[in-house]
């Protein structure tokens, strides 16, 4: 438990020792719903370490004490077998469909999704009792660029003051069939002048680059420079990431080639099912992966592209950073808690898919501050399980989100 | 329509009901006492006398001598008001939906109004005096709403709130905006730089009727109405009483879809909530999608889920006559205010009880027979 040989790890529990002691008494005076000691059989803190039979204090919503040393009694006490952080999805697809994205134009960049989409749409919960914690929201892709997406809590009070993280996390695209393919008329060819465009995929990678050529000129000319390039801009800065959709090999591919002609500094790829195929070339480009939930047909997401099991495992082992998703599927086998199980049997280490549920996907956008690891002065979002995290035969039995207990461990035996 | 002869010999004046296209005929005098009123507020008043001369309430009360002369109508029942309906597409002369522009803030309901259209009679059956014309809420800003009778073709105000849909409704797919981002972009542009209506809305001139269903939807109305000083009333918000902290504080009213008998459990107690946190409301009769009756039907059944009556036929007469912005006119049995009245058989709120006679401006426009079902 205690290794008196690990200098820091007998730091930490001294101090947390102190300050558990000192939250202790005040957590039984606020006895408020938002305190809580945990005790654990491990801690996964996704934040580079695992804390054997541990502590852990939560004070008003937040972390207060990670610690490996017992204490003796407590106020509301939860003991389970494991902690690990709240999960993170990052493209969980939680919208009002096409009221949540502007389709009068292709690149309706500089609009936010958090105008369109709905806080009390109970799939929230859904997410949020199966061990979600916090999602980024992005605008459908029946646009090239939606528009920006949003980061936020999947419970407390329905008001985005309340529950967003952070807004405007990275600018959503789209390359694919899927912001071309609805434009093309039912039967035979375009028969208006009024048609929309992209038809094709050369056109939606046109209809990309254009826009950042038009955020190029318009750093020289400043008279040029609308809301859009604005948007565009942020991106070419590296402010923001680009959040790209392609899932099949070219897709893939026409992402990483955009981010070598515009130089993007930080460019996420969501759906990225066919990301092994080339891996060396998503390396190149420096992107951050997101892979959409692993079905057991192989086949799933758009375009039929073909996501294979050890996918993860393979990127993981280049280097890559990866985040993995459920999108939000009404299949408990596709939710977000069982893909780390499911990157694993492909060959992925436990830390590596922990960290890609949690930590990853937080530093991607940009919210680690807040989310993402079990760390003193970070959000109370915990999962508990009542044996190895993400295993078939566990369960998650407790969730905690900004230390209000949503699922109670108590009543779950 | 026939009068029944029984009718005629109780009202000596010569009341046949009007052409409802034409003006109505100068009202005489007239008195009615009834067996009980409710005048707009406070308690039910036991034999109310009510007189009315050209037009007008000249005087209400218990014991108010009827002068020598006026005729007198004795009415065993009930005597409210005339209701008023906060939302319907009655006699309007084409559509109220552009499909092509999602913008029309110079758009007038009134000029869309026909008041000889035969949906006019019917609503004068159920006891409703008053509507307000909206449009559908299919585009962004729909238009300016109207309020008129349902007899004599007078429209009481011309100008009365500024429709807005931050619906669902009025996102088409194939029209600027598709989407509530944009929509609100848009708004936020033109009340940036503000013409006409949208002036006289952001001045606090013109109340708004913003058009809503959800919460994320009244949610985002609230956001928009703060932002931009907006005053008015939410319209729709079948769930507002579960967000009733948030829209008192916003000051806005709140005018409901009509409830059926087959409406959610939910949505009648959230008109109760509302009431008890004290936001003025109504409800709309959205006619002729919805049966003249289901404006009395709408209060019965707040009134079933916990509603005091009091403030269920307040909410359809003085406080949707308040929201509607002619409670200087209308609403209240009131010394002052136009003689739109309604005779009920019983309690306005029983639906076995049903509107005898109905007078707009004085004038009585409908009689049914007290022993027979009415026609309809």
């Amino acid at each position: 438990m205690n290794d008196p040989t690990n200098n820091s790890r007998a730091i930490r529990s001294w101090l947390g020792h102190g300050a558990l002691a000192a939250c202790v008494l005040s957590s039984l005076a606020l006895a408020g719903d938002k305190s809580w000691l945990i005790k654990a059989h491990k801690i996964h803190t996704a934040a580079g370490d695992t804390i054997e039979d541990g502590f852990l204090q939560v004070t008003d919503g937040r972390i207060t004490a990670v610690a490996g040393v017992s204490m003796g009694g407590g106020g509301d006490m939860l003991e389970v077998a494991a902690v690990t952080p709240g999960l993170i999805d990052l493209s969980v697809r939680i919208d009002l469909g096409f009221d949540s994205v502007e389709q009068s134009t292709e690149t309706p960049a500089s609009l936010d999704v958090e105008n369109g989409i709905d806080l009390w749409d109970p799939r929230f919960e859904r997410e949020l009792k199966s061990g979600v914690t916090t999602v980024v929201v992005s605008p459908p892709d029946r646009a090239v660029i939606g528009g920006w997406s949003l980061a936020l809590k999947t419970g407390g009070p329905p008001t985005l003051e309340k529950r967003r993280v952070a807004p405007r996390v990275a600018l959503r695209a789209a390359i694919g069939d899927e912001p071309s393919d609805g434009n093309r008329p039912a039967f035979g060819q375009p028969d208006s002048f009024y048609n929309r465009r992209p038809t094709t995929r050369m056109g939606v990678e046109w209809v990309l680059r254009k826009s950042f050529y038009d955020a190029l000129a318009a750093r020289k000319d400043a008279a040029l420079a609308t809301d859009e390039t604005r948007a565009f801009e942020e991106v070419l800065a590296g402010k923001a990431p680009l959040f790209i959709a392609a899932s099949t090999t070219q897709d893939i591919r026409t992402a990483c080639f955009l981010q070598r002609e515009f130089k993007l500094p930080r460019l996420i790829i969501d759906a990225a099912a066919e990301a092994w195929k080339d891996p060396q070339m998503v390396v190149q480009s420096g992107a951050a992966v997101v892979l959409p939930p692993f079905s057991f047909g192989g086949r799933g997401g758009v375009d039929g592209a073909f996501h294979a099991w050890n996918t993860a495992a393979l990127l993981h082992e280049r280097g890559l950073t990866i985040a993995l998703s459920g999108h939000n599927s009404i299949e408990r086998g596709d939710r977000l808690a069982v893909q780390p199980g499911l990157a694993m049997h492909g060959g992925l280490p436990f830390d590596a898919a922990l960290a890609a549920v949690t930590i990853n996907p937080a530093r991607m956008a940009g919210i680690d501050g807040r989310v993402g690891s079990i760390a003193t002065g970070k959000d109370a979002d915990l999962v508990l399980w009542d044996g190895r995290p993400f295993e078939p035969s566990s369960r998650i039995v407790g969730v905690l989100l900004d230390g209000e207990l949503i699922v109670d461990p108590r009543t779950q035996k | 329509m026939l009068l029944p002869a029984l009718l005629t010999t109780l009202i000596a004046t010569a009341a046949t009901p009007a052409n409802r296209a034409a003006p109505a005929t100068p009202a005489g005098p007239l008195a009615i006492r009834a067996h009980k009123a409710y005048v707009g507020a406070g308690p039910a008043i036991e034999d109310c006398v009510v007189l009315i001369d050209d037009g007008r309430i000249r005087e209400v009360g218990r014991g108010v001598r009827v002068p020598d002369g006026t005729p007198l109508v004795e009415h065993a029942g009930v005597l409210t008001a005339g209701l008023v309906a906060c939302g319907s597409y009655d006699g309007i002369a084409g559509g109220t939906t552009d499909v092509t522009r999602a913008y029309l803030p110079e758009a007038r309901l009134a000029d869309a109004f026909a008041p000889a259209h035969p949906d006019f009679e019917r609503l004068l059956t159920a006891g409703i005096t008053t509507v307000v014309l909206v449009p559908r809420p299919e585009n962004v800003i729909g238009g300016v709403t109207a309020v008129v009778k349902t007899s004599g073709g007078t429209i009481v105000k011309r100008d009365a709130q500024l429709a807005v849909a931050l619906s669902t409704n009025a996102l088409l797919f194939n029209r600027e905006p598709t989407s509530y981002a944009q929509a609100l972009v848009q708004l936020d542009a033109l009340l940036a730089r503000p013409q006409g209506t949208l002036a006289r809305a952001k001045a606090g001139e013109l109340p708004v009727l913003l058009q809503v269903d959800p919460e994320h939807e009244v949610a985002r109305a609230l956001a928009f109405a703060k932002k931009h000083g907006l005053k008015g009333a939410l319209y729709g918000a079948e769930r507002a009483g579960e967000m009733a902290a948030e829209i008192r504080e916003s000051g806005l009213g709140v005018v409901f879809h009509p409830l059926g008998l087959g409406s959610d459990k939910r949505a009648r107690r959230s008109v109760v909530a509302l009431s008890e946190a004290g936001v003025p409301f109504a409800f709309a009769l959205e006619a002729p999608d919805h049966s003249p009756e289901d404006l009395r039907l709408s209060a019965a059944l707040c009134v079933r889920a916990g509603l005091p009556v009091e403030a269920g036929l307040q909410a359809l007469t003085a406080g949707a006559a308040r929201i509607a912005g002619v409670a200087d006119k209308l609403g209240r049995v009131e010394r002052g205010l136009a003689a739109d009245l309604v005779l009920w058989s019983g309690e306005p709120l029983d639906l076995a009880s049903r509107a005898t006679h109905v007078y707009v401006d004085g004038v009585l426009v409908h009689s049914a027979p007290s022993a027979a079902p009415a026609k309809d």
